[in-house]
């Protein structure tokens, strides 16, 4: 194996990574600030791919118009979302978990079936931000996986500024650690709740988008992103903003490593699910979170 | 037990089962011969009927909801499927084959997955279900990909070989049949109670004996055996196995399937699984939003119906059903698990030494020791937040200690977890009163009366055949229950649910659940807060008669007076530490007690 293929593999993997970490931050988001896993995020990606898509090539927007509307109207699938999951849930009497993530997956199904009924079921490709190669070190990289990763990397900064330093962030913050004392204290748990779900969806059409022009989209495909986004979420931990990069990129890299070995494909499948499995019984908080008292 | 008794109880455990068995099978006929039903649905009805009691037995009963069970089915289906076009293997070696590697896959997931809490369980076996789906599509050469693999035998047993759909539907049901009631048998046993009693509150089931971890994880085995039974057919049925056949959309609708029957029941499933088997030939015309449609449809069940068709049924059916006479024993017999207590002697019961525990920087309790003599009554007091409850927790192995030896009997209690620690003879109350709310007065008493169930195989397996042992077993644990709720005073109550009663009673049905295990040590925290003047005598009572047949008892109490005429010895505490030790009578007026109490 030579270097140059070794590096390639790497700088692939963390592109991919990026995308993973993008899906796993939604789940770290809303799973944070609400405790509602909400199995929806992959749908998210999907709508906003589509959207993208249809707005360049249908409505013939410029990519960046196309990019900033298609956003806009995911996070408008969040705050559906969110209204629904918590239609009859009152901060002191929150509705139970498994009936909130079972109506995230209904919807889910209800998103990937308007998807089917709008776009059929045909794979589609998306524009790329930026087309065309450059070489590193005689790895050869494509320049759209250079704003995957990079739209990661500032995402999440942004995001822990956000979550660190702003008002709402902190109520975030409050509400995941003890939602009626936050509602006591003043703090409107619906509207975060809101804001959660609506930034979670962002977050995922900007992977959708992104990663459109490399894996195509179909109505499908939101079940993948989705195990790749939990993957990530469960490896990395309760961290909220480091715990699913430090997943999502870690699980990019195994994959595109497995790629070089004979078989590659087939243990792409399978070692991200034993990796899971061995995190989950060596460190069940997962890799980063602190170890519960 | 007569024999009379043996047939009337075997007949009032069973009549769920036959009354389902029979009224679906007329409907069932009603429907075939005015053609609203196919004979191709109805076989397949069988099969996912099968495969809706695996999901039941994890999540209406024990409570976690797997969405991986598309995982274990699509192992049942591809198993056979792979083995008869690469080995030439028949249905029955296949099966049994696949069902092993099935309920292996269950035993290690659920060892991984059983410390997950909550949604986190969900989302684990939701990634083994996917990664399933994903090894089927990516491994051509084996599972043949997108296209799927076909030329999967019918079963051959025993000389007969199940060609016709009549005959291999004949089977399926069959089988199903088999397995509902030994599904049944488990929900009428100790077993599933104690699963009702986790699904409940996860705590208090260990603290009553419940091997929670254990039992958890035999019952994700079993559902897996279940769910991979129910594929191989499927695959045999069909002659062909696709991948989209186990996609999300195969779990939503085995989902909708359960909630829409009824989650917790068993024979909800049996509506469930055929009303979605006829859906699709209603919304025919519709096929291209069936997705869209199912996803609507499962939300509207999930907000607006969550208890499903026969949650409904049953709730319907209370109002006229007589509530089952409970057995009653004659009155005035005492429980046998306390006649079963050694009496007291000299020796020292329990011995605690040198007992820390702190969180963060707060040393919650500091060196505490003391001891408890059979037969005798020891309160803790002070002041709130002085560590009474910690270190009831940390006895009871709710949480773990830092340092010092807690020594019952003889046995190191340190380490142990709350089951073990409770069949060694230490059984306790809570604070804030947690009883399994969604079972009956006298189902609480008797998880007591079993020291909650050990969780092993042949436990479960026992329960699952109904062997007669076990029956026995039923019946003698709800004598025992019927004399524990008497001698408290709440036998009128005993077929009432919990979750109906006022405070005062249910900490005194807690008090029943723990007596009956007949412990050697009763741990009581604030058991008495919630009773008037008149309960209290009662219950001063109570533990005098616990104390005369060499039960010991540490009591945490608020009410001075109260903890003074009932105590032997007093153990006072204050900031985390023990400062007075003694007899009712020294601790009233030792000066550091009184400065903690009075201020100095």
């Amino acid at each position: 194996m030579r270097t140059d293929q070794i590096l390639q593999v790497i700088l692939t993997g963390l592109s991919q990574g990026g995308i993973y970490a993008l899906i796993g931050l939604g789940f770290s988001l809303v799973s944070m600030s609400t405790r509602v896993l909400n199995l929806a995020q992959g749908a998210y990606a999907v709508w906003g791919g589509f959207l993208f898509i249809a707005m360049v090539s249908a409505l013939g927007l410029p990519p960046l118009a196309a990019l900033g509307l298609a956003i806009i109207a995911t996070a408008l699938l969040g705050i559906v979302t969110e209204r629904l999951v918590h239609i009859r849930s009152k901060p002191w009497r929150p509705i139970s978990l498994d009936v909130a993530v079972l109506s995230t997956l209904a919807l889910s199904v209800v998103f990937e079936g308007a998807a089917f009924l709008v776009w059929g079921p045909d794979p589609q490709r998306g524009p790329a931000i930026q087309s065309g190669v450059f070489r590193l070190f005689g790895a050869v990289v494509v320049w759209q996986s250079v704003w995957m990763f990079g739209a990661m990397i500032v995402l999440s900064v942004a995001l822990h500024l956000f979550l660190r330093h702003t008002w709402m962030g902190q109520a975030m913050r409050a509400c995941a650690q003890n939602t009626l004392a936050a509602h006591l204290l003043g703090i409107n748990v619906r509207r975060v709740g809101l804001v959660t779900f609506g930034i979670a969806a962002m977050l995922g059409a900007t992977a959708g988008m992104l990663v459109s022009p490399v894996t195509w989209i179909d109505y499908q495909i939101g079940g993948y992103f989705m195990l790749q986004g939990v993957l990530a979420f469960l490896l990395g931990g309760e961290e909220e903003v480091a715990g699913p990069v430090v997943g999502g990129l870690l699980l990019g890299i195994v994959e595109n490593v497995l790629l070089l070995f004979p078989g590659g494909g087939l243990l792409k499948q399978v070692i991200p699910m034993i990796l899971l499995i061995a995190v989950l019984l060596w460190r069940p908080q997962g890799l980063l979170a602190k170890r519960a008292a | 037990m007569t024999f009379r008794d043996q047939v009337a109880y075997l007949a009032r455990r069973n009549v769920a089962f036959f009354v389902t068995v029979v009224a679906y099978a007329v409907v069932v006929s009603v429907m075939l011969s005015a053609g609203w039903l196919f004979p191709d649905v109805l076989v397949t009805t069988g099969i996912f009927f099968i495969l809706v009691m695996s999901l039941d037995l994890v999540y209406g009963y024990a409570g976690l909801l797997s969405l991986g069970h598309i995982g274990f089915f699509a192992v049942g289906a591809y198993g056979v499927a792979i083995l008869a076009n690469q080995f030439g293997l028949s249905w029955g070696v296949g099966t049994v084959l696949s069902l092993l590697l099935d309920t292996g896959i269950g035993v290690l997931l659920g060892y991984a997955f059983m410390r997950l809490k909550g949604s986190y369980f969900m989302l684990g076996t939701l990634a083994f279900g996917l990664v399933v789906q994903a090894l089927i599509r990516v491994w051509f050469s084996v599972t043949g990909g997108d296209a799927g693999l076909g030329n999967i035998p019918r079963p051959f047993i025993f000389g007969a070989e199940f060609k016709s759909n009549l005959q291999f539907g004949t089977l399926v049901w069959i089988t199903a049949a088999i397995l509902f009631w030994l599904s049944m048998n488990i929900t009428r046993s100790r077993v599933g109670r104690a699963l009702r009693a986790i699904r409940s509150d996860e705590i208090s089931a260990a603290s009553s004996g419940v091997n929670v971890a254990r039992l958890k994880v035999n019952v994700f085995a079993l559902s897996a055996a279940y769910a991979s039974l129910s594929g191989s057919l499927f695959a045999s049925y069909n002659n062909a196995v696709h991948p989209e056949s186990f996609s999300l959309g195969a779990l939503l609708d085995l989902l909708m399937m359960l909630f829409f029957g009824g989650e917790g029941t068993i024979w909800g499933g049996l509506i469930g699984a055929t009303i979605m088997r006829i859906l699709p030939d209603v919304i025919g015309p519709f096929h291209a939003a069936k997705l869209l449609f199912s996803g609507i449809v499962f939300v509207l069940i999930i907000f607006l119906f969550p208890q499903g068709l026969a949650g409904t049924i049953t709730s319907l059916l209370a109002k006229y059903r007589r509530s089952p006479a409970s057995v009653r024993p004659p009155d005035g017999q005492l429980p046998t698990a306390l006649s079963q207590i050694p009496a007291p002697s000299g020796a020292i019961l329990l011995k605690v030494t040198d007992l820390c525990r702190s969180f963060g920087g707060l040393r919650a309790v500091d060196a505490v020791s003391f001891e408890v003599k059979p037969g005798h009554v020891k309160s803790l007091i002070g002041p709130n937040g002085a560590g009474k409850t910690t270190v009831l927790n940390l006895m009871s192995g709710v949480l773990t200690t830092d340092s010092g030896e807690i020594l019952l009997d003889g046995h190191a209690l340190r380490g142990r977890r709350s089951d073990q620690i409770s069949r060694l003879g230490m059984q306790r109350t809570f604070q804030h009163e947690r009883l399994f709310t969604q079972l009956t007065v006298i189902e609480n008493v008797m998880i007591g009366c079993e020291r909650g169930a050990d969780g092993s195989l042949s436990e479960l397996l026992l329960c699952t055949i109904g062997a007669g042992s076990t029956l026995e077993q039923e019946m003698k644990a709800r004598h025992e229950a019927m004399r524990c709720l008497a001698l408290i005073g709440l036998a009128k109550h005993a077929d009432d649910l919990v979750s109906n009663l006022p405070h005062g009673q249910r900490k005194l049905v807690e008090l029943a659940r723990a007596i009956a295990a007949g412990p050697r040590l009763l741990l009581l925290d604030e058991t008495a807060a919630g009773l008037n003047d008149a309960e209290k005598i009662h219950f001063k009572n109570l533990v005098g008669r616990f104390c005369a047949h060499g039960m010991a008892v540490v009591l945490i109490e608020h009410d001075t007076d109260f903890v003074m005429e009932l105590s032997d010895e007093i153990v006072v505490m204050n900031f985390g530490q023990k400062i007075a030790d003694g007899r009712p009578a020294e601790i009233s007026r030792d000066e550091a007690v009184l400065a903690a109490y009075l201020g100095s």
